[in-house]
């Protein structure tokens, strides 16, 4: 009797099963012979919001006017952060948006699942002259380019209080170390991989390079030395969490701090007006002196590999990432209240006037021609792993002696992630 | 049972009418006019063929394959973009195959109420007997087979919402269905018992984090239930006391916290003990530890991590339990204790035979329950902890880490489905294992009947 | 001995037990005192923040300071205020917070109803019924909860999404009541301490098995109903994870819990935390105000029915 209920119940579930059997995936069908209507799907963070609804709006006008065979565009702009974006269009591609901003980190998972579309030859030669080969190579991945890059994904910066060290002190790591705090500490940087990483990137460590796998070199004696040297100053260092910091950093207990820009409103607020921001200082380790230097990339709009409208929706990416556009963006942002900060890509933008007025933005542009190109191959596992190698360094739970062997085990690991 | 079997099957010979069901469903039910009956059945029959050449067929045969067609790229002239034409999706075929199996499944299970049907209709005509009319099969689901009735929708809910799910999740187990292969633009195929042995034997790294995140979780789940169980009753024991004002009170304030929704007070709680939080904050303010060097690393050494946890856990349970023990401990009859008082048993000695005994009794399902939640316990850790903080030696792995937010890493970041499976595969045969044995070995189990 | 020492022994003893219980009831309250500061600091603290002016998710006291910010031209001083909840109020692209409260609402009563019934009619057809497979199925129940619930979210999206509604409430709901009917274990041990006399005599009477239940069984299960309909109702309240997947972009379907959580983000939660303390608390008022008001039932529902003295 009770296989009756369960013959019942599974009745229906045959009904669920008949509507599944319908639902086939469409595939892309393009003909354009009469004008048509186009319509397309943007993803955007939900500060940018009502910019890009404002510029999108522009873009349709104008593409529907200079192509005949578009009779109108719509652009319908959704809040999906770029932090979710790519997890969002990978869970049902074909939900997904046209156009998404996703940060370079994310190329390899989306490219891999080939669901964003690798750009053509021309669109990569403009990409270039609008942000220079650097920039552009942040969103490049196994002989592609995927997409345009339209502000730095992970601006970074230091953040220090301008009443324990002057502008001088903070160019030398080296000073800000020697100088009498008492109880407060001369600078943080999070224990988190993306910022610790810092230290062994600044003495020429290099991970993934060129998507090669097996390649690593912070086994390196520069970067065992510069992590002996972060073990021999933890005392007058902080490692620890943002939350933290901003604790520390508002009670005058931690001078500088090392963050990048989605946590600026934090540490500008814990500062309040003794707040200063700068790029990262240089060191000097065994009489060998070094920029510090950190990771970085880029925030990109790429064209999900679904979309109905793939040429549209590229010239839609191409738009949201010109030049003018990323001025709008810059001053749309700084109207608002309280002001935040875009940071721009394009190289033209570099010399405007109202850029270069905004000392902030000249620290995190500094610091971005600074940066180490996260490799897109670097896997999910790599920085947590990274992190507990650091903390225990960091820690001293790893003898400076051992620093080079433990290193040199976890390099042989990564090779396998 | 067999006797039943005896009468109905082997005596009777199938007449055409049954014989002709086992094809057409419901003739049987409809020559002997039964036609809702008949009617159903039937329709259930074409609904089903319908559904096996719409596609039901077509699913099957992509279960086994996971699909061929692979992803590529066709150039047109003219246009700037190659357009991507999808291949086959395995994910949704494995996810439709297996609904498909299940609606077989079902399908076969309607024929056999069918035969069964016809076969009684047969009977009951050559026995002279009245065939029931609809109304009587209706009234007999009020009745004998009231529980069919009741079971109806809440096992379909089951079935959709669980069972379906689960097998999907199975399946994928026995895949590759990792980073490598990532719908939708790359297919997947069976791979066997390739993960199991991964992570069992193969990968030592994979292993050693297997077994320590389980051994972790089994400590964490016994440490979660038990100290909030008894801490919850020691607490309803205070609250409870003659003498004690205010009892109202005392319970309100600790049920406060059951309506914060849980990923707030985590948070709180994260913020309270964090590096440089409120409780660090303070001993450095009082001045017990000096300065952030000394501070308490509530979260950052492993051992110190685990017991925070414990005892968080301990902030978020022990309302519950002092709610539920509250109510057993006013509903024990006081002749009990008096008659305890005069045989000359001490307050200690009745606690032990008399209360203890009765909480436990009547809560054991509720501890069960309580145990396999903490195994399963995913809110908590994730919110407080993140599983960290993170082990070096471990695979994505942190020392609070446990089998389910271990697994949740997998499958968010890493996006190891066929890895994640497979170890939701061995949580659940660990888990289940253990409640079964437990609960079919509790009193409340054997002797559930005792009370009636 | 004699007779006037005894009464000293015992009058000594009477005295010295009464200063003990006293020390012991002194001993409860401070326990009890402690016991609550410790619970309700952290709840304490949400609400301030949810009245609190200076931004940030951090004060670096617990009670926050005065805090001035300018606006347009003027400038303002304040330690509390109530623009946190305006600003909540305040409906934008993306999050309607009245919205969201009414969904969840929507979402959790429905779901409520729909659990409630399942959850009570499995445990009752399991305490009281007797049938094939009965043990089997309670064994399976009870190890099919352990199943790691997220994965099996894509599953679920893409069935749902096979039928076409995997952005609406109604989906919600069914992933929020579907599998209620394994949630039956606290519920049966209810039904099973319920008398059985009551059953026969009324069978004795005529009574078929549907009005049993109905007519006898269920009005008076007001306490285990109302334990299962508290907890099935909190459950939309609390879910982020399950809610913000299913809905994707779909912002009219949001859930309290999936606006909440989103200002939790690293680049938000500066300016967002305020808020989202103020949509705690008033998440948090109706529950408690449920739970407070049903407190009695709750406790009798896990309880049982016999244990009634």
């Amino acid at each position: 009797m009770k296989k009756r209920i369960l013959a019942l119940s599974l009745a229906a579930a045959m009904v669920i099963g008949a509507l599944a059997s319908c639902t086939k995936q469409e595939t892309v069908v393009s003909s354009a012979v009469e004008a048509r209507d186009v319509s397309l799907t943007l993803w955007g963070a939900e500060a940018d919001l009502d910019f890009l609804k404002e510029v999108s709006s522009d873009f349709a006008k104008t593409y529907a006017d200079e192509h005949d065979d578009v009779k109108s565009v719509t652009v319908d702009v959704k809040i999906v952060g770029e932090n979710d974006s790519s997890k969002e269009a990978l869970k049902d591609i074909n939900a997904a948006a046209d156009v998404f901003g996703v940060p370079g980190d994310q190329t390899a998972q989306l490219a891999d699942a080939k669901a964003i579309y690798a750009m053509p030859e021309d669109v990569v030669k403009e990409i270039k002259d609008l942000v220079g080969d650097s920039t552009a190579a942040k969103a490049f991945y196994n002989g592609n380019y995927y997409g345009f890059p339209y502000s730095p994904n992970t601006a970074c910066a230091l953040y220090y209080n301008k009443t324990l060290f002057t502008e001088d002190e903070v160019k030398d790591l080296n000073v800000m170390l020697e100088k009498d705090l008492g109880d407060t500490k001369a600078i943080g940087v999070d224990s988190n991989a993306f910022l610790s990483s810092c230290w062994i990137l600044t003495a020429g460590g290099e991970l993934y390079t060129n998507s090669n796998r097996d390649y690593c070199t912070f086994d390196s004696d520069e970067c065992v030395e510069m992590m002996k040297f972060v073990q021999k100053n933890a005392g007058k260092m902080y490692k620890g969490s943002t939350e933290d910091a901003v604790g520390l950093l508002k009670d005058g207990k931690l001078a500088a701090w090392f963050d990048g820009s989605w946590n600026a409103s934090k540490v500008v607020g814990a500062l309040g007006d003794n707040v200063a921001v700068t790029v990262l200082p240089k060191v000097k380790v065994n009489d060998k002196e070094y920029q510090m230097t950190c990771f970085g990339g880029v925030k990109y709009y790429a064209v999900n590999a679904a979309s109905k409208e793939p040429e549209v929706a590229i010239a839609l990416a191409q738009y949201l990432s010109s030049a003018d556009v990323q001025l709008k963006k810059y001053e749309a942002k700084q109207a608002m209240n309280p002001p935040q900060l875009a940071i721009p890509t394009a190289l033209s933008l570099i010399e405007n006037d109202t850029i270069k007025s905004n000392p902030a933005i000249a620290a995190y542009m500094k610091q971005g021609e600074m940066i180490v190109v996260q490799e897109p191959v670097i896997p999910q596992d790599w920085w947590g792993d990274f992190g507990a190698l650091y903390s225990d360094i960091f820690d001293g739970k790893i003898s400076a002696d051992n620093i080079k062997a433990e290193i040199t085990k976890h390099i042989e690991s990564w090779k396998t992630m | 049972m067999f006797q039943k079997k005896d009468e109905s099957e082997i005596k009777i010979e199938d007449s055409f009418a049954t014989k002709l069901s086992f094809v057409i469903m419901g003739f049987a039910n409809l020559a002997h006019k039964q036609f809702a009956k008949g009617i159903g059945f039937l329709a259930i029959e074409i609904g089903f063929i319908v559904f096996m050449i719409m596609g039901g067929a077509t699913n099957l045969v992509n279960l086994i394959t996971l699909g061929t067609v692979e992803t590529h790229d066709e150039v047109i002239p003219g246009k700037i973009l190659p357009v991507r034409v999808f291949g086959d999706n395995s994910m949704l075929f494995l996810l439709y195959g297996v609904l498909t199996c299940m609606v077989i499944a079902a399908f076969v299970m309607v024929w056999r109420a069918n035969v069964k049907s016809a076969r009684q209709v047969q009977k009951l005509e050559m026995q002279g007997k009245p065939i029931p009319s609809f109304l009587d099969d209706a009234k007999l689901y009020l009745d004998e087979k009231f529980h069919i009735t009741m079971l109806f929708l809440p096992i379909t809910g089951i079935l959709a919402f669980t069972v379906l799910p689960l097998l999907y999740m199975i399946c994928i187990a026995f895949t590759n269905y990792d980073r490598e292969h990532q719908v939708p633009g790359n297919l997947f195929h069976w791979i066997g018992l390739g993960n199991f042995g991964n992570i069992l034997i193969g990968d030592e790294r994979m292993s050693r984090t297997f077994f320590g995140t389980l051994v972790w979780t089994i400590i964490w789940a016994f440490f979660a239930t038990f100290t909030n169980y008894f801490a919850g009753i020691i607490v309803a024991l205070i609250i409870n006391q003659k003498d004690v004002k205010f009892k109202k009170l005392w319970r309100a304030v600790l049920v406060l916290t059951i309506a914060m929704p849980q990923f707030i007070s985590l948070l709180v709680m994260r913020c309270f003990f964090s590096n440089y939080g409120v409780v660090n904050r303070t001993l450095i303010n009082m001045g017990i530890i000096k300065n952030i060097d000394g501070a308490i690393p509530f979260f950052e050494d492993p051992t110190l991590a685990k017991i925070t946890v414990i005892f968080v856990n301990m902030w978020i349970g022990i309302p519950h339990t002092m709610l539920m023990s509250s109510g057993i401990l006013m509903n024990i009859p006081q002749d009990l204790y008096e008659a305890a008082t005069v045989d000359g048993a001490n307050k200690v000695q009745m606690f032990f035979k008399i209360t203890l005994p009765q909480i436990i009794f009547t809560t054991t399902p509720y501890l069960i329950q309580t145990f396999i939640g903490n195994i399963n316990n995913f809110n908590l850790i994730y919110l407080l902890t993140g599983g960290g903080p993170v082990n070096a030696n471990y695979y994505s792995a942190g020392d609070t880490d446990l089998l389910v937010t271990w697994l949740f890493k997998l499958t968010s970041d890493n996006r190891d489905y066929s890895l994640a499976s497979t170890i939701g595969i061995l949580i659940f045969i660990i888990s289940a294992t253990f409640s079964l044995l437990t609960y079919t070995n509790t009193k409340s189990y054997k002797e559930e009947d005792a009370f009636q | 001995m004699s007779a006037n020492n005894l009464t000293a022994v015992t009058g000594k003893k009477t005295k010295s037990y009464a200063a003990q219980k006293r020390t012991a009831l002194i001993a409860s309250y401070v326990f009890l005192t402690v016991l609550s500061i410790i619970w309700v600091i952290p709840i304490i603290w949400v609400v301030l923040t949810a009245f609190r002016a200076e931004p940030g998710q951090f004060s670096s006291t617990f009670f926050p300071h005065p805090y001035t910010w300018v606006e347009g031209d003027i400038q303002y001083t304040a330690t509390y205020t109530l623009d946190n909840f305006k600003e909540l109020f305040t409906p934008r692209e993306g999050f309607d917070f009245a919205k969201m409260w009414l969904n969840t609402f929507i979402v959790a009563t429905i779901s409520c109803i729909i659990s409630t019934f399942f959850a009570v009619a499995t445990s009752y057809v399991m305490s009281r019924l007797r049938f094939k497979l009965r043990k089997t199925f309670m064994n399976i129940a009870l190890v099919m909860g352990m199943f790691p619930g997220f994965m099996s979210m894509i599953a679920i999206y893409f069935i749902l999404k096979s039928i076409g509604i995997h952005q609406t409430l109604l989906a919600l709901v069914l992933v929020y009541s579907g599998s209620a009917g394994l949630g039956f274990y606290v519920c049966k041990g209810f039904f099973d301490t319920v008398p059985k006399a009551l059953d026969e005599a009324a069978m004795i009477d005529g009574a078929n098995k549907a009005q049993v239940f109905f007519q006898i069984i269920l009005p008076m299960s007001k306490p285990i109903i109302v334990y299962q309909a508290l907890n099935a109702f909190m459950g939309p309240w609390m879910d982020f994870i399950f809610a913000k997947f299913l809905m994707g972009t779909n912002y009219d379907t949001y859930t309290v819990a999936v606006g909440l959580y989103a200002m939790l983000e690293r680049e938000r939660i500066y300016t967002y935390f305020r808020q989202f303390a103020a949509g705690s608390v008033l998440v948090a008022v109706p529950i408690m105000v449920l739970f407070m008001s049903l407190q009695r039932y709750y406790v009798e529902g896990v309880t049982g029915g016999a244990v009634k003295g």
